[in-house]
């Protein structure tokens, strides 16, 4: 049967049909009983809206409103609650009002004075907080090497030398050198660049680099189901649960051996249930399909992290339900099935895939 | 009331001409005259979208001073409803975008209701929840069906769009609502 649609039944009720759409309305009515529910929902729907949404008071409110209506200078039409700021009209408007003029003359000096504020707590900001150059110490060199011929190019540079206490002659102060042989020819030459010139002269000034910690070991190659016939859902499902499994093992980081820890746990049961999953579809037995659901249902808690990954298991569940039901109809697969089915439907986005659990909700009901 | 029929009742076109026009030349009067006769429906679609007395009467206040001071920038050939309440539908929407935070109307419970009066006040309360997700659009062309009963051309008309697109915003408006409404009914259940 075909059903009346929601477009359909919504111009129905607003009584926009032609005579003859709506007699065939109003005949299908008479027959579907998903439609006639479906209309006395959105007729009891339009009832509370209507008490929400509408509002009548007394003449005198209006009479009040009416007469509160700012219609003297702008700046009495006070935006409600800060919702916006009165327009500024055009320039070259002409006013209505007199005052109309003097209301609005005073922007300008404001959007000046704005500004300025604005130029002045930047300067401020970037004089405090711009990262300042670490003084560089160098130790002394003889003066022949510490001033090799400069590049042409290279901008002058000034270094402050500070004087190492325990190898410098306490008769030489610090210094401004000129500008150091810098390799590198372009004037806006990189800071790392610089340090790396200097790095023989400041080797010392400089902090060890951090160890770098040691990459996992290549994840051995294991053997997967053959996917070419596996709903695009399930694949995504496989890949978000392969990414929680190529997490580096626990073992081959010292000191960090946690045999049953949490992704461990929720990829061996999603991965569970993933092959639960494929066996259901090859085999499309009712206790298969049940033996799915029950491992995604097994799966769910683990997933509260990753609500894509949540989102497709409650689907999963949904879809096994009701398969398992459509294989092999009982009443306590149909009240499981419809259970899961809404408990999918309370949080799933809109789209085809919810629109097929209403279908499959809809069947389970009738 | 008639479900039917339209609350709105349109000045004579020659008429609000004239009133716009005078209005134009700075009489308060005019002005006044094309307020009050519109004054309500814009009201009720104030309070239609923000759900506050207070708000939606400050809104109306809003937009009926913005129209006497821009009256010269209405756009010429227009209509003056569909423009002033261009102008309170744009205050209520930036309204509502401020405070969305804030804006949670809670249908209250009597301690000693049955068990239907709480179903009844979940449901309300489902969909109140659930018109704040509704597009502006959608909202306002509710609005304008279910408080005053405007057909589907006038909708379109004034929210400047094809016919067509005033039944799409209906009927997604009244879809997505029924959805929330049958989830939390069922968010119920499941519940109990």
């Amino acid at each position: 049967m075909i059903h009346v649609t929601l477009p359909q039944l919504c111009a129905y009720i607003d009584g926009e049909l032609a005579e003859a759409s709506a007699e065939l309305v109003r005949r299908h009515l008479s027959v579907c009983l998903e439609c006639t529910e479906r209309f006395a929902l959105l007729e009891a729907q339009d009832e509370v809206l209507l008490r929400i949404l509408g509002d009548d008071p007394d003449e005198e409110f209006f009479q009040s409103l009416s007469a509160s209506i700012p219609l003297g200078t702008p700046a009495a039409v006070e935006p409600v609650a800060a919702a916006t700021k009165p327009r500024r009209p055009r320039v070259g408007a002409k006013s209505r009002e007199g005052d109309r003029a003097s209301a609005f003359r005073i922007a300008p000096a404001a959007w000046i004075a704005a500004a300025v504020c604005c130029i002045v707590a930047g300067s401020a900001a970037w004089v405090t907080l711009r990262p300042k150059a670490p003084a560089l110490v160098i130790p002394p060199m003889p003066a022949a090497e510490a001033r090799p011929a400069p590049l042409e190019a290279a901008p002058p540079v000034e270094l402050e030398v500070t004087p190492e206490p325990a190898t410098e002659p306490a008769t030489e102060p610090a210094v401004v050198i000129a500008p150091e042989p810098v390799p590198a020819p372009a004037p806006d030459l990189a800071v790392a660049e610089v340090v790396e010139a200097l790095a023989p002269a400041v080797e010392h000034a400089i902090p060890p680099p951090r160890k770098q910690k040691p990459t996992p070991a290549p994840e051995p190659f294991v053997e997967r189901a053959p996917q070419h016939f596996l709903p695009v859902r399930t694949i995504i499902t496989e890949t978000v649960v392969s990414s929680q499994a190529e997490s580096p093992a626990p073992s081959a980081l010292p000191g960090t051996a946690r045999p049953n820890s949490a992704p461990d746990l929720s990829a061996a049961v999603l991965r569970e249930a993933r092959s639960a999953s494929l066996e259901a579809a090859r085999s499309k037995l009712p206790a298969s399909f049940d033996k799915s659901a029950d491992a995604w249902e097994r799966a769910l808690p683990l997933l509260e992290k990753t609500p894509e990954t949540l989102a497709l298991a409650r689907r999963e569940v949904a879809q096994s339900r009701f398969q398992a039901w459509a294989a092999e109809p009982t009443e306590a697969r149909r009240e499981a099935a419809i259970a899961s089915a809404r408990h999918y439907l309370l949080y799933a986005a809109p789209g085809p895939e919810r629109d097929q659990a209403w279908t499959w909700l809809g069947r389970l009901k009738h | 009331m008639n479900r039917s029929e339209s609350r709105l009742i349109w000045l004579e076109e020659s008429e609000e001409r004239g009133l716009v026009f005078s209005a134009l030349q700075g009489n308060r009067q005019a002005f006044l005259a094309l307020a009050d006769h519109y004054l309500k429906p814009v009201y009720r679609l104030t309070f239609a979208l923000t759900r506050d007395r207070n708000v939606a009467a400050g809104i109306t206040r809003e937009a009926f001073g913005r129209a006497w001071f821009g009256l010269k920038g209405m756009p010429e050939g227009r209509r003056f409803f569909p423009w002033v309440l261009h102008l309170a539908r744009n205050l209520s929407v930036a309204y509502a975008r401020r405070h969305a935070g804030e804006m949670r109307d809670v249908v209250p419970v009597a301690e000693d209701a049955s068990a239907e009066e709480r179903d009844d006040a979940a449901r309300e309360q489902a969909l109140r929840d659930a018109l704040r997700a509704l597009r502006p659009d959608e909202q306002t062309a509710l609005a304008l069906r279910i408080v005053e009963r405007l057909s589907h051309a006038e909708i379109a008309a004034l929210l400047d769009q094809p016919s067509v697109n005033a039944l799409a915003r209906l009927a997604s408006a009244r879809g997505y609502l029924a959805q929330r409404g049958n989830c939390a009914a069922e968010e119920r259940e499941g519940a109990a």
